[in-house]
Formats: C-alpha cells, structure tokens, sequence
C-alpha cells in the first residue's frame, strides 16, 4: 500500500507499507490519517535535523544553489479556499539567481517572482538581498508599492554599480478580489481562462537596483474567479529552452492540480534543453475560485476535488 | 485486528512517541506505530524531491 504524505497540498512524500494481506476500507482510511500526521511529524522534526535534506537531493548541491534553496518558501503548494498555489524552482547547472515566494494573511495573499542578474555565488547573493528587503517591508506592514521601492532602495544601496534583479509583485485582496502588481523589468505572466492561454499585457518598468529613489506604479491586474496564472522567469522562455512553447504546455497541462502543473511545465524545460539548463527556470501557478475567505475541502492533507485521476 | 478498531490513532501517544525520540528518529517512530496499525511487514518513507533534477531518495524508518 501506497499512502501519500500530505500538508496542504504539499507532497512532502508518500509511505509505503508491505503488507501479510489486503488491507480493510477501515485500515486504509486509519493509515491515510496516520500518515497525513506524518506529514506534521516530519515538518517539525527537519527544523532539527538536515536528514530529510539529504532524502531531497541525489547530487550535491552547489554553494549557489545552498543559498538560493534558503531563499525559497517553507512550503512549495499551497490550497486555500479561495485559491491554490504552487511554485518551482529548477535550477541551471550555473544556478542563475531565481527566486520565488509567497505569504497569505487575513487580508491578502502576496506573492514575488524575481530574477537576479548573474550566476553563482554572487547571484545568490544578490537575490539574498533581494528577497529579504521585500520581506523585510512586507513584514514591516508596507504597501506593495512602499515594498517595491524599499526593496529597489535596498538593493541600489548595498549592491554594487550595475546589479540588478527583475521581480514582479502581486497582491490579492481576499475579501474584494481585487489584484494588483508592480513588474520591475520582468516577464509577464500567462493567463488560462476559458481554455485560451494568453499573455497579460502589464507595463513593465526598470528592475529593481537600477534607478534609486524610484517609485513603481500598482498596477490593476485582471484577475477572475476561475482564472489560472502563471508567473515565470526567462529561463523557461530563452537560450537553448527557446523551443519551449509554454502557452502550448499551459492549455494541455489545464486539468491538473497546480503543483503539478509547475512540475510538468519544469519538466518539459528539462527536455527542450536536455537537461542542460542554462539559466533558472522558475515558475508559480495561482489558481483563483474567487468568492469570500473560507475553509476549503480536505480529506487527509489534500483536497479531493482538486486531486488528478491516477496515472 | 488493530485496525478495526476505532480511534486507532492515538494523537497523545504519537506525540509522545516523537517528542521521546531524537529529531533524526521522530519520523521512524510514527512510521513504525504506523506500520503496527496493519501489521506491515515494512515501511518506508520516499521523500519527494526538490527539484526535477533530484531522484527522490529513500529512507527505511523502523
């Protein structure tokens, strides 16, 4: 028996249990339970010890790769109410300074994709930088466009001449459903409504660390109940993943859940590129159900009408 | 047989069991109160990787 380890959406991994016989309905649904408990067990337990670290890697990491890890969400997936998100990083052999991250309050929920220039160590760096003085102002209580301008400040003030990082930050408005974000030099996003993928047409200013002292403009982003949107770096869209159409893959990937909708999209740069990725491919996918903050449906972990058929 | 059992997860005893044991074990000590639930003669834990170019990794708890 197979039973997945689940929090939230998050596929922290699955139990495998051989067993004398075939297991009752009962036993099935009381091991399902045991191992949604697992999932618990093993998130407090890896604040102590770095063995499930080790259960996550097969090569060793590289320094850069180290400090951009640091760098990313505790949690990967993320299924709310009103909402379903997930994100993925996957890095080149010459890790290139992608990030991403999220956060969720009463209020709103809150989202960053960035990109820092460079590779290595001192793109880590630079992307370290970064993504702390947006936490930083975030966790101050700015708002998005005091969070943009903190963080270009930040960045233009501690790094050197020529260093920059593109990003994009989203804001959702949990009670109205009113989206906003600030592009800094970064890609646009994808939107799948309706079964047609399409670009959102969002003006795109200077990446943060260019121009200090710079404000950036909130933009109103279209956001609908039903809507998926996917925000990614330009390692998913240049260099040798150019052939990759990810329009294409978005409309084909429509009926899965969105964790695994980054992980077919991470997929499918691996194979364009052969598996020599020249720059970060980064990506997060938000679906929105929309309607006011609540509860969402869960049977161990996992929300049942969100789960693909197997495979 | 356990499993027929109501209740058969006992929060307060697994918590003890975790809170009782190294970090490097807690993981080991559900799996194995796990395992008993069914009788398993084996349980294993296959942790899902961080990223598409890591193989997910095993780890053989009790």
């Amino acid at each position: 028996m197979i039973v997945p380890v689940t929090d939230r959406g998050d596929a922290i991994g699955v139990i495998e249990l051989l067993l004398p016989r075939f297991p009752s309905d009962k036993e099935v649904a009381d091991v399902r339970s045991a191992a949604h408990a697992l999932a618990y067990v093993v998130i407090a337990a890896r604040r102590h010890t770095d063995v499930f670290e080790w259960g996550q890697r097969s090569t060793p990491f590289a320094l850069a790769a180290e400090i951009q890890r640091r760098l990313l969400p505790a949690s990967y997936t993320c299924e709310a109410g009103q909402f379903t998100l997930a994100g993925w990083l996957e890095p080149a052999s010459s890790v290139g300074g992608d990030t991403f991250d999220y956060t969720l309050d009463r209020d709103s929920l809150q989202l960053s994709i960035t990109d820092a220039v460079g590779h290595q160590v001192p793109a880590a760096l630079l992307a370290t930088l970064l993504v702390g003085s947006l936490r930083n102002g975030r966790r101050k209580g700015l708002d998005l466009a005091e969070q943009a301008r903190y963080a270009n400040d930040s960045l233009a003030e501690n790094s050197a001449p020529g260093q920059f990082v593109t990003g994009q930050l989203m804001r959702v408005d949990l009670h109205t459903g009113i989206a906003q974000i600030v592009n800094a030099g970064h890609v646009l996003p994808l939107r799948l409504r309706a079964g047609r993928v399409e670009e959102i047409d969002l003006r795109v200013e200077a990446p943060f660390g260019v121009l200090p002292g710079k404000s950036f403009d909130v933009q109103p982003f279209p956001l609908e109940p039903g809507d998926r949107i996917v925000f990614l770096t330009d390692g998913m869209q240049e260099r040798n993943a150019v052939d990759l159409d990810v329009a294409t893959a978005l409309a084909d990937s429509a009926d899965l859940h969105p964790r695994e909708v980054v992980h077919a999209l991470g997929a499918a740069v691996l194979h364009e590129t052969g598996g020599d990725l020249r720059d970060d491919a980064t990506m997060i996918c938000l679906d929105w159900y929309g309607g006011p903050p609540r509860g969402r449906t869960t049977e161990q972990g996992a929300d049942p009408d969100l789960a693909s058929a197997p495979a | 047989m356990r499993g027929s059992e109501d209740h058969v997860i006992d929060v307060g005893a697994l918590l003890e069991k975790v809170e009782t044991a190294a970090p490097i074990d807690a993981v080991e000590a559900v799996a194995a109160a796990l395992g008993e639930m069914v009788d398993a003669r084996a349980v294993t834990l296959l942790v899902a990787p961080s990223s598409r170019t890591c193989r997910p990794s095993t780890t053989e708890p009790g």
